[in-house]
């Protein structure tokens, strides 16, 4: 039987509240300063004064490109840095050899509202266009990274709610280990838009005051925006071309609890199987994980449900575990992605993000949390994402030349 | 590295279908008059969708996608196969462009109306594109992994690579991979508008279309299909096999499409799948009633049969509509042909003769560019 190539992560570029580059977030995360701010996007009367994970600036200044919705901006910005980041160029690839797969929920969501602002409210039926809704659909950011980088081999949507992004990075390991693509561009993106912002808050989950991941007196989560795109390769492929490589991709576990619509499961056993099977696909024990940046939200069920899955894979000698959501709220499709990218670089810099705004912990969460940016020594470290639906993700990063895995 | 083999057993197939013809009904009197047509389900088709005692609303693609997926479980009881079972072994893979943008339209549409104090919370949690898959795993209890894969014409094909993987990598013992778009109001009107959709209400007739003159287009439609897929070799008698899946995506927007190109498309997945067109029973085209789309296939369909003469050609949508994941209800056909050997009453034949088929080759290709190649054998 033939051992399946290892996937390595061999560039990475990212937006969210806390910078447009790899970079400013790490400073943003070492100096402890947190991204949440007014909305000022769009007026709302209900949600006006929720701190939110806003992007300021131009994004299409950014991307570069002449049309299309903020999260293409936004994901086309990310999958730019992470191109440079990774050294690549046209001819390291064939075309078809080049992949792309993109978690995103709401893509151009604001077309779609504009339009059928024009249809109902501005009785001016006969001035829209269906051209309007040309660049609304959650596709439309895969699709232009693909075109912009000639990425002419397997492309996909994943959409599995706020687990998207983890979920987007599992298929770029299968499509690697299946010799479908030899470069995957993997990642997620979403930005803010009314539907979002008043759907969690419909459902009461939004903090007014800004989410404090398993603080005693949380009081929900704040909704942020953003992309982040990591480079993924076979092994083999990177260190063929003279790649650096930043980490190994070296597990992955992704479950559904098949327990409720929109709430966890008490328990947190999907969660915690789909951490196992991560460990399992890196032939790793509990006790080699070093850090864990948790998905963290803020909100009453997620915290406790997520500390108890932890807890109970890793039982009395957790790893170190933070959420930085408070650095740029809770992105969404892309939180998988971001929060990946944020584990990876805490493996470059061997150091852990704190965990922003928490002031008491929540005496039911029994984790070892970390309040202030720490130096340590990291090896392994592991991204958790859990989203509607009951869909969990788990995605494991070693430091290179760390792992020693079962082939 | 050269691509593993992506292949899998085809255990069951169920699917829900629309009416065979198109229905009318007004069109929304602020955009337009007089009628539009669409495929739509048939009343007792809806009915028979009903779940008793459900006690939670659903939207429709929720309703269309479980009725598929009960249809194919049901499939599995009659030929005497055990269903797939609740739990962590069961993966669900859906493809789906739109999901439920009903309920994400009506969401937006009341904060719009009626202000952000209307904003109605199940509608928001229906509007995540997962909500179908996800409401599969509850109905169902499938733990396995869970995937939504939402790319306009490439959804559907996706799943169906995502849910073989899974299988080949020994993470999932039954895959349940579901095609399923609802017809929605809002993508009528959008389709309307860009001149997609004719307004003529008789039934499509991809590819011998006389009645559907340039700018007369295609019509709507919606439905559902599901497949549970087993690992190759595991299952005594499967329906069929999934023996190859292809799906990509133009490199530039508005791309222009070229029949050659399409057929060195084809030439290579074929290649690639080791499989000789000439050993096709039929050749399944996704042909749609759009003119500039038809034209293309026409002379993808000419190319084929001088590759293959005598090759089997046919097509499928005149009986679905148009809407991304239609390849799903082809594939069903092509399932059908294979387990039963014989030729679907849904599929029209436009050359050739199809005999005792073995082996169905399905081509796909969208105004957007995205194409596919999908191998059905016995």
């Amino acid at each position: 039987m033939t051992a399946r190539p290892r996937v390595v992560v061999t560039g990475m570029g990212m937006v969210s509240a806390a910078g447009w580059t790899l970079d400013e977030t790490w400073e943003a995360i070492a100096q402890g300063r947190e991204g949440l701010r007014a909305l000022s996007l769009f007026e709302s009367q209900r949600c006006g004064k929720l701190p939110v994970g806003e992007v300021t600036g131009d994004p299409a200044r950014r991307s570069g490109l002449a049309s299309g919705s903020r999260s293409d901006h936004f994901a086309v910005w990310a999958a730019r840095q992470a191109y440079a980041d990774a050294g690549l160029d046209p001819g390291c690839f064939a075309a078809d050899r080049g992949a792309v797969v993109l978690g995103a929920l709401t893509g151009g969501m604001v077309f779609t509202e504009e339009f059928l602002t024009r249809l109902h409210l501005d009785q001016l039926a006969d001035r829209v266009d269906g051209k309007d809704l040309a660049d609304r659909a959650c596709c439309n950011s895969a699709d232009r990274i693909a075109e912009l980088f000639g990425l002419g081999g397997f492309r996909t949507t994943v959409s599995n709610a706020c687990a998207s992004g983890g979920a987007a990075l599992g298929l770029g390991c299968d499509l690697i280990e299946a010799g479908e693509a030899d470069v995957v561009m993997a990642g997620g993106v979403d930005s803010l838009n009314r539907v979002v912002l008043n759907g969690f808050n419909s459902l009461m989950l939004v903090s007014p005051d800004g989410c404090r991941p398993f603080d005693a007196e949380r009081k929900g989560m704040s909704v942020g925006e953003g992309a982040g795109v990591l480079i993924l390769e076979s092994e083999d492929h990177a260190r063929g071309r003279g790649a650096r490589v930043s980490a190994w991709l070296a597990g992955r576990g992704n479950t559904c609890d098949a327990h409720h619509v929109s709430a966890p499961q008490p328990e947190g056993k999907g969660l915690r199987e789909a951490m196992r099977l991560a460990l399992e696909g890196a032939g790793l024990l509990p006790g080699a994980v070093d850090y864990i940046n948790a998905h963290g939200t803020g909100t009453a069920d997620n915290d406790p449900v997520e500390a108890r899955a932890i807890c109970s894979l890793f039982g009395d000698r957790p790893p170190a575990v933070s959420s930085t959501k408070r650095f740029f709220g809770h992105t969404l499709a892309a939180a998988g992605a971001i929060e990946a990218i944020i584990t990876v670089l805490a493996l470059e810099h061997q150091a852990i993000p704190p965990n922003l705004g928490l002031r008491t912990m929540d005496p039911k969460v029994s984790l070892s949390l970390v309040t202030e940016y720490r130096v340590a020594k990291l090896d392994v470290a592991m991204s958790t994402s859990l989203g509607f639906g009951g869909n969990n993700s788990a995605v494991l990063f070693c430091r290179p030349g760390t792992w020693q895995a079962t082939p | 590295m050269k691509p593993v083999a992506c292949t899998a057993d085809i255990v069951a197939a169920g699917a829900v279908r629309p009416g065979p013809t198109p229905v009318t009904r007004p069109a929304p009197a602020a955009v337009a008059q007089g009628d539009w047509a669409a495929y739509r389900l048939e009343t007792a088709t809806e009915q028979a969708l009903a779940i008793p005692g459900r006690i939670k609303r659903m939207g429709r693609g929720q309703e269309l996608a479980i009725g598929a997926v009960q249809r194919a479980l049901d499939g599995c009881t009659a030929q005497g196969i055990e269903p797939p079972v609740r739990g962590a072994s069961t993966a669900v893979s859906v493809g789906t462009a739109w999901a439920e943008e009903g309920d994400e339209i009506t969401f937006l549409e009341n904060l719009i109306k009626f202000g952000e104090k209307a904003a109605k919370p199940a509608f928001f949690v229906n509007s995540v594109k997962n909500a179908l898959a996800s409401q599969l795993a509850l109905t169902f209890g499938f733990q396995g992994e869970n995937q939504t894969f939402a790319h306009d014409a490439l959804s559907f094909e996706s799943a169906l690579w995502q849910g073989a993987h899974l299988l080949r990598a020994g993470r999932a013992r039954h895959a349940v991979v579901c095609g399923v778009e609802a017809l929605v109001a809002f993508q009528e009107i959008h389709g309307h508008l860009l001149g997609w959709y004719g307004t003529d209400s008789s039934p499509l007739a991809p590819l011998v279309g006389t009645k559907r003159a340039a700018g007369q287009g295609t019509l709507p439609g919606e439905g559902a299909a599901a497949f549970v897929l087993a690992a190759p070799g595991t299952v005594a008698s499967p329906l069929a096999r999934l023996s190859f899946v292809r799906a990509r995506g133009p490199l530039r927007r508005e791309p222009s499409l070229a029949a050659g190109q399409e057929l060195a498309f084809i030439d290579r997945a074929l290649d690639d799948a080791g499989t000789r067109l000439a050993d096709a029973g039929l050749v399944l085209l996704g042909a749609n009633g759009d003119p500039g789309l038809d034209a293309i296939y026409a002379e993808v369909a000419r190319g084929l049969t001088a590759r293959a003469p005598g090759v089997a050609v046919g097509v499928y949508r005149h009986r679905t509509g148009d809407f991304a994941t239609a390849s799903a209800l082809g594939f069903e056909s092509a399932v059908r042909a294979v387990a039963h050997r014989t030729l679907p009453g849904e599929v029209r034949i436009l050359t050739g003769a199809a005999g005792a088929i073995e082996r169905v080759v399905l081509y796909h290709l969208s105004s957007a560019g995205y194409h596919s190649v999908m191998i059905v054998s016995a």
